[in-house]
């Protein structure tokens, strides 16, 4: 039946990026999966970039409410502005809190939604940024050795292999010391991401281009004359990538876990920049008086990386035939 | 077997320099060497400081240092820490008891959680208890480990004031070091510390494991030898049992040791999160002191048992599986 189906769509045509949508539509949780991927991705991009943003992350922030945060909620209720003396506030579900304030606010009264929802702007920017670093060099690696084959491909993939054996999350902290000399920051744990990424795509990519080098089309070109880099360039990668493109959704999720746990442990994002591990690492020196502040953060990586895990999963079962092939 | 057995070995080994190598280069890239740092506080004449550089060997050429350093690993000698002012090997010793007891200990709970849920969840395909196990893989491999960790605190801890949420009890000190009247309640007081930070280490492994398990006895269960020793009409609860649990467990096996990666870099943030004085904790100090010989140290050791790990899990995997060595020879 399968076999019909799929000549079935041979002969209408269809590209395999449709394929891919209607494999997705079809199965109610990647659906799910893709719905919470975009609406993540879509308050990370619309929430409103404001001058007012350094505001956000460092000052006090009482009347920074929903409505900054979303624009397009109206929000037109205005309650006073915290006391100094006790800057939180419950979330509005609790007793004492406000809609204004829906998730209540922090240890400076800043709007702790507002916080959630620049957050996501940071956790998302840095697990796209790290996939594609990690997902270039990676290829690059990959396809210099997959292509030359030899001592050259010995030499890169036992590299690969060293920088593989030492905990990904060890080696990002070691290299932000070497790098940083001590002043951790969120850029240098996205090019430790990126360089911990590396190996796994080298693998992926490698393994293909070991077979679509030999193909004939690859052959011709090299009698052709055609130079290797152009080879590797024109022929070879364009035919390796899907693999690798799979592996980069569910990679994107992974990459959000990692630096959120570099934050939390303070090698990453700094406070006062509103990143979901940074507020946990601060939050949880509030755990006892306002354990509030510890589940929201927490909640907005593990809505993130569900919603992406669920998408990539359906991304890849729908492109399974295609990669065994 | 026996070649393969040395190959693998032959393999590990060449891993092994490599991390030397790089541990070395980073080293030789920090800011000042060993001597610039000893004689920062002192005025000390450049003869001074050049006599000095003679002594520990820094006026030689790289290679002949690379190979002193490898030569210092190889006799157990990973540098000196300025920081706790004594050898790396020294200060590493007593830390590695406790992140070995948590990183295993969770592994057991992962292991043991994940082989039956798996299984019954691949017997139960699309049924009930798959849709559960599934969730709880989805939930265990979305959550970052140290957000469990709080979570779980939150709950134990600071709700219901039950579970110590810090440090570790070790069971391989005398009673009286704690105070406790028996050994039996040393056992146990080492379980209830080790029972957050194990759960909250071993969810993500679980949740993996678990997926893995699932989807390999179902395919196991596919099989040809399956499908005929359903035709001969043997329940499916002995096929499961007698036949298709063994092969299903293969992957895991591989699985198991690949992912003591993941477990020893989760190992720092846990132990951070409950304060347990394991090699986790003496990481992050001395990143923080800037104690780079300590850092490398660590690292070199962390490293070590990954590839120890996965060369142990190779081997097992070829001992269950003839075909693995078989393949090799031919």
């Amino acid at each position: 039946m399968a076999t019909t189906q799929n000549l079935n769509q041979e002969l209408s045509g269809d590209s395999s990026w449709r394929q891919v949508v209607r494999h997705v539509r079809n199965d109610t949780t990647a659906f799910f999966g893709m719905i919470v991927a975009v609406v993540t991705l879509s308050i990370a991009i619309f929430a409103t970039i404001d001058a007012n943003l350094a505001a956000l992350t460092a000052g006090n922030l009482g009347d920074y409410t929903l409505a900054n945060a979303l624009p397009f909620l109206e929000n037109p209720v205005r309650t006073p502005h915290p006391t100094e003396l006790d800057p939180f506030l419950p979330p509005a579900f609790a007793e004492g809190g406000t809609w204004d304030h829906p998730l209540g606010t922090d240890s400076l009264g800043r709007d702790y939604f507002s916080r959630i929802v620049y957050g996501s702007r940071i956790s998302i920017g840095v697990g796209i940024i790290a996939t594609t670093g990690g997902m270039i060099s990676g290829i690059a690696f990959g396809a210099v050795g997959g292509y030359y084959g030899g001592y050259v491909d010995d030499l890169l993939m036992r590299f690969m292999e060293t920088l593989q054996s030492i905990p990904g999350l060890v080696l990002i902290i070691v290299f932000t010391m070497f790098v940083s000399g001590g002043n951790p920051d969120i850029r240098y744990a996205v090019v430790g991401m990126a360089i911990v990424s590396a190996p796994t795509f080298a693998r992926i990519i490698r393994s293909r281009v070991l077979s679509v080098r030999e193909l004939d089309y690859v052959e011709a070109a090299r009698a052709a004359g055609v130079k290797d880099r152009n080879i590797i360039y024109r022929h070879i990668l364009p035919n390796s990538f899907a693999p690798v493109l799979v592996y980069s959704t569910l990679h994107v999720s992974g990459t959000i876990l990692a630096v959120a746990t570099l934050s939390y442990l303070g090698y990453g994002a700094q406070p006062p920049t509103p990143d979901w591990g940074a507020m946990l690492n601060t939050a949880q020196g509030q755990i006892h008086s306002h354990p509030w502040l510890s589940l929201w953060p927490g909640l907005s990586i593990f809505f993130t990386i569900t919603g992406l895990n669920l998408f990539g999963d359906g991304i890849q079962d729908a492109l399974n035939p295609k990669i065994r092939d | 077997m026996l070649r393969y057995t040395l190959k693998r070995i032959f393999q590990a080994a060449f891993t092994l320099l490599g991390i030397t190598l790089l541990t070395f280069v980073l080293l030789e890239l920090m800011p000042g060497d060993p001597v610039s740092v000893m004689v920062q506080r002192q005025d000390a004449s450049p003869e001074v400081i050049e006599s000095l550089r003679a002594r520990y060997g820094l006026n030689r050429p790289l290679y002949e240092r690379y190979i002193s350093y490898l030569g210092g690993i190889l006799r157990g000698d990973l540098g000196y820490s300025f920081y706790w002012e004594s050898p790396v090997v020294e200060v590493i010793k007593p830390r590695i008891g406790p992140t070995l007891m948590l990183v295993l200990s969770s592994y057991l709970f992962a292991l043991t959680v994940s082989i039956p849920l798996g299984v019954l969840a691949a017997a139960n395909r699309n049924k009930l208890p798959d849709h559960l196990s599934r969730l709880i893989s989805l939930v265990g491999i979305s959550t970052p480990e140290f957000w469990v960790a709080i979570l779980l605190v939150l709950v134990f801890s600071v709700q219901f004031n039950y579970l110590p949420a810090s440090s570790l009890v070790y069971p391989w000190r005398s009673p009286e070091f704690y105070g406790y009247q028996s050994h039996l309640e040393l056992y146990f007081q080492t379980a209830r510390h080790l029972f957050l930070p194990l759960i909250a280490l071993g969810t993500a492994q679980m949740a993996t494991l678990m997926r893995v398990e699932r989807s390999s006895t179902v395919e196991t269960l596919q099989e040809e030898y399956v499908q005929l020793a359903r035709v001969y009409g043997i329940p499916e609860r002995r096929i499961l049992r007698k036949h298709a649990f063994r092969p299903a467990q293969l992957p895991i096996i591989t699985l198991a040791g690949m992912s003591l990666s993941g477990a020893l870099g989760g190992s720092v943030v846990i132990e951070q999160i409950f304060q347990i004085n394991g090699m986790g904790t003496l990481f992050l100090s001395a990143v923080q002191s800037l104690d780079y010989q300590l850092v490398m140290g660590i690292t070199v050791i962390l490293a070590t048992m990954f590839v120890v790990g996965v060369v142990v899990t190779d081997l097992a995997y070829a001992y269950v599986d003839p075909r693995i060595s078989y393949g090799e020879q031919s």
